[in-house]
């Protein structure tokens, strides 16, 4: 710890902040450690998120804000289920999360989305979408109905303008705010371990946590689903990554004559999308007491507004590609800017500053608690 | 409330006082009544009075023996002709007043004749059925035939009616036997002291004040099953590894595994198993941290290259010598304190030695350790389920009138609480509440002051 002469300042309304952002029990903790010894996670990290949790309720800024160990929870509740006070550290720690990420977001925007309730996010959602509609529907109305007239389905267009143009300032947003989080969390970690050896701890921790995970019936849905969703997601890339490329590059063309196999993949990926958004969404609108309780417990309006948004991006993506195996091309174009104006507001608000940022933050922490050494490895 | 009456006598109609419990709690008050002349009853649903002080080895923070200074008080109550023993009996109700309390108690069959019963023991050598013997925690066998332990007051033999061949004979014993079987206690006892047609009995007692001091049980750890109790041999509860340590314990006093009967080479013991928890048991039951820092102060004197650990969450060393015991632990004997609270022990199939889980909260990460045996400090719970008209509080205890002005009054005039059933406590401040109850159940019956004339039920 520190020696004779070194100050720690103290940031006393950092509680009280962390209280509003969700961690409502964060007063009830007396220390006990049940939690860290209960998680399958500190089995294989070196990592404290009790010590995390009393950093927080002390106030000391410059401990938590390079902490890695928030990030590394998923939310599936032992340490709840465990707790003698019955305190939530999982719901406490995705507060501190919200926090961390208002703290490394470069312009301030994070703060006021994580700070507002569901309807605001909701309106401004709304508002961005009319936005949106107004642009494809009334300015790109023509350009429309001239793709539509062509009978194939044409993605790269001008019509990509706009969802382009909104992802480039996202990425404006996001991208510092990522390096900003490195610079938080790489303070005062040593750099122990190679990268190969670390990207092999990274992995091993992963398939070692989920298969546990996957023999307990609650845990296994959840999994399911987020792989679901990345695999729907990962798809599109991919596609969408070979399609750009065969506009240079027309020998990737090649890829898209094989009919069978790039529709199989593209239905793949929308499927997958379309049931790992859409089976939480069901869950949490249908928990009860004895069926999906857990989906019950944990849920918040940030959960909500990240299921809310990706729902009609994954369901319009499908129906693009059903209408226009239907020989339905106009409404194939139609679902194509729908989904292009669910698509802005969700880059703007979710990807760019929302919770959708965990990925590149949970990335970094990954990387730095590797290098550091903090994954025991075995 | 306490206004003086124009003629005290209407009001107080006798000068009994009724004692429910006969651990060192009631033991005290009883004497201390009887030394000023008043007739006490002293009941206990046990066959003899001591409690739970009488399952302990020494006691803390002096390492006093036990039964050494309970002993005497015990037998001191035989000595008094105004104490009057009713052992393995209930209360049943209570009615009327302070001055004139009606209560009804129901006196199991022992089917023994305690007038004839010398104690000598020859019938429980002779008894054919084996029994887990409840005074050493389950740890070792006793007949159906007993005395509770060897220096039980009052020290007369008892028949577990359940377990009992004669009493309840096996179904299919019962079809070949012509007639009752076994009978081997009455063919034997010397003084023909055996009734197996004893009935229970209904005695109806007036009293002018009552006093509770029924005690506390263990929490039952099954309500914790990542603990492994029940499922792995070598974690005990911290009464069973009293009895293990006792002289007049199961193994006379050797810290032995029950797995392989070896000495145990590192033991653990778990603080705060049901207590302090929103799950289980709100409260702090007090006296845990004490007591598993004195059964490792005795494990290292039984066997001096034992290792030791506690696992606590905060050290209540609160008491007059206490923290200076626990000093001592760290110093003199090695015990080593570590804040973590342990959430699971799994057993090694191999060795059936045990590793626990947990957060070390000083260094920030979780570890596991290996232990030869694992002693889980239980939480209590109090002996309050009785059908007395008494407040509850929401944990169970009963609810003192008021905990700074009045804490042995209950919230029935007349009828006092002393001890653990009042709230988790140790010896030396269930012993002064005692002599408090005492004091104040002999103002009603010596008919110094006069309390108001309500009724209860």
């Amino acid at each position: 710890m520190a020696g004779g002469s070194e100050f720690i300042s103290i940031n006393p309304t950092l509680n009280r902040e962390v209280f509003k952002l969700g961690g409502k029990s964060l007063l009830e903790c007396y220390q006990c450690g049940s939690c860290t010894a209960v998680c399958p996670l500190s089995e294989e990290m070196d990592v404290s998120f009790r010590r995390a949790i009393r950093y927080t309720q002390l106030g000391v800024e410059e401990k938590i804000l390079g902490d890695i160990s928030p990030w590394s929870c998923n939310l599936h509740g032992d340490c709840t289920d465990s707790c003698p006070r019955g305190a939530s550290p999982s719901e406490i720690l995705a507060a501190i999360r919200r926090y961390q990420s208002n703290k490394y977001d470069w312009t301030g925007l994070a703060k006021w989305w994580n700070g507002s309730s569901f309807g605001a996010k909701l309106l401004a959602y709304i508002a961005i979408f009319a936005v949106s509609l107004l642009v494809y529907f009334g300015f790109y109305w023509q350009k429309i109905l001239q793709l539509a007239s062509t009978g194939k389905l044409v993605m790269i267009s001008e019509l990509l303008i706009p969802v382009v143009a909104v992802f480039i300032v996202a990425l404006a947003i996001l991208l510092p705010s990522g390096y900003r989080a490195y610079k938080f969390m790489i303070k005062d970690k040593k750099k122990e371990v190679g990268l190969g050896k670390a990207l092999k701890l990274i992995a091993n921790f992963f398939i070692r946590l989920e298969t546990e995970a996957m023999g307990v019936p609650h845990k296994r849905d959840r999994i399911i689903e987020h792989v679901l969703i990345l695999i729907g997601l990962g798809l599109f890339i991919l596609l969408a990554i070979i399609y750009v490329l065969a506009i240079p590059f027309p020998v990737f063309h090649r890829f898209f004559e094989f009919k069978i196999l790039s529709r199989a993949l593209i239905y793949i990926a929308s499927l997958s999308l379309l049931v790992g958004v859409g089976s939480p969404l069901t869950k949490r609108l249908t928990a009860g007491e004895k069926t999906h309780w857990y989906y019950k417990k944990f849920t918040t309006p940030t959960d909500w507004m990240s299921l809310v948004t990706l729902f009609p991006v994954a369901l319009m993506t499908l129906l693009v590609f059903v209408f226009y195996d239907l020989s339905m091309v106009l409404y194939a174009y139609i679902a194509f800017s729908l989904l292009l104006s669910f698509l802005i507001p969700f880059l703007l608000f979710e990807f760019a500053f929302g919770k959708h940022t965990h990925w590149l933050y949970k990335v970094i922490a990954y990387y730095v608690g590797a290098r550091a050494g903090y994954f025991r490895g075995d | 409330m306490w206004a003086p009456a124009l003629d005290i006598s209407e009001v107080i109609d006798v000068s009994s006082v009724l004692i429910v419990g006969g651990g060192v709690a009631g033991i005290q008050a009883a004497l201390d009544l009887a030394e000023q002349g008043i007739d006490v009853y002293l009941v206990d649903k046990a066959p003899s009075v001591g409690g739970k002080m009488a399952y302990l080895d020494k006691t803390f923070p002096t390492l006093d023996c036990a039964s050494c200074i309970l002993a005497p008080k015990m037998a001191a109550l035989l000595r008094y002709p105004n104490i009057k023993l009713i052992m393995y009996s209930e209360v049943q109700e209570v009615s009327g007043r302070a001055g004139n309390f009606k209560v009804k108690i129901l006196k199991k069959p022992t089917y023994v004749d305690w007038s004839k019963c010398n104690g000598c023991g020859v019938c429980t050598e002779k008894c054919p059925t084996k029994v887990p013997n409840e005074y050493n925690m389950g740890l070792s066998q006793r007949r159906a035939i007993y005395i509770m332990f060897p220096q039980a007051v009052p020290k007369r033999a008892v028949i577990d009616a359940e377990h009992c061949m004669r009493l309840n004979p096996p179904p299919k014993a019962k079809e070949k036997a012509k007639g009752p079987l076994c009978g081997v206690c009455e063919r034997n006892c010397p003084t023909k002291a055996i009734r197996y047609d004893q009935q229970p009995e209904i005695i109806e007692l007036n009293v002018a004040a009552i006093i509770i001091a029924t005690g506390m049980e263990l929490y039952d750890p099954k309500n914790l099953p990542e603990l492994g109790y029940g499922k792995h041999q070598n974690v005990y509860t911290n009464l069973e590894f009293e009895r293990l340590v006792s002289a007049t314990g199961p193994t006379n006093g050797e810290i032995v595994r029950k797995s392989d009967g070896k000495h145990p080479k590192r033991i653990a013991w778990i603080q705060c198993v049901g207590s302090r928890d929103v799950r289980f048991n709100h409260y702090c039951s007090a006296y845990c941290c004490m007591a598993a820092t004195k059964q490792a102060i005795l494990a290292k004197e039984h066997l001096p290259d034992v290792d030791c650990t506690v696992y606590y969450m905060d050290i209540r060393a609160f008491g007059k010598g206490f923290n200076e015991f626990v000093e001592r632990a760290k110093k003199e004997f090695g015990v080593k304190y570590i804040r973590g609270k342990v959430v699971r022990i799994d057993e090694i199939p191999e060795t059936k030695n045990l590793r626990i889980v947990y957060e070390d909260t000083a260094a920030s990460y979780l570890k596991t350790e290996e232990y030869d045996m694992v002693v889980l400090s239980m939480a209590v719970r109090p002996n309050s389920k009785l059908n007395f008209p008494v407040e509850l509080t929401s944990d169970g205890f009963v609810q003192l009138k008021n905990p700074y002005l009045d804490p042995v009054s209950t919230t029935v005039e007349g009828i006092f609480v002393v001890g653990a059933v009042a709230g988790a406590k140790d010896i030396p401040d269930s012993v002064t509440e005692a002599s408090a109850a005492a004091a104040r159940a002999a103002l009603i019956a010596k008919r110094l002051a006069c309390p108001t004339p309500e009724v209860v039920k």
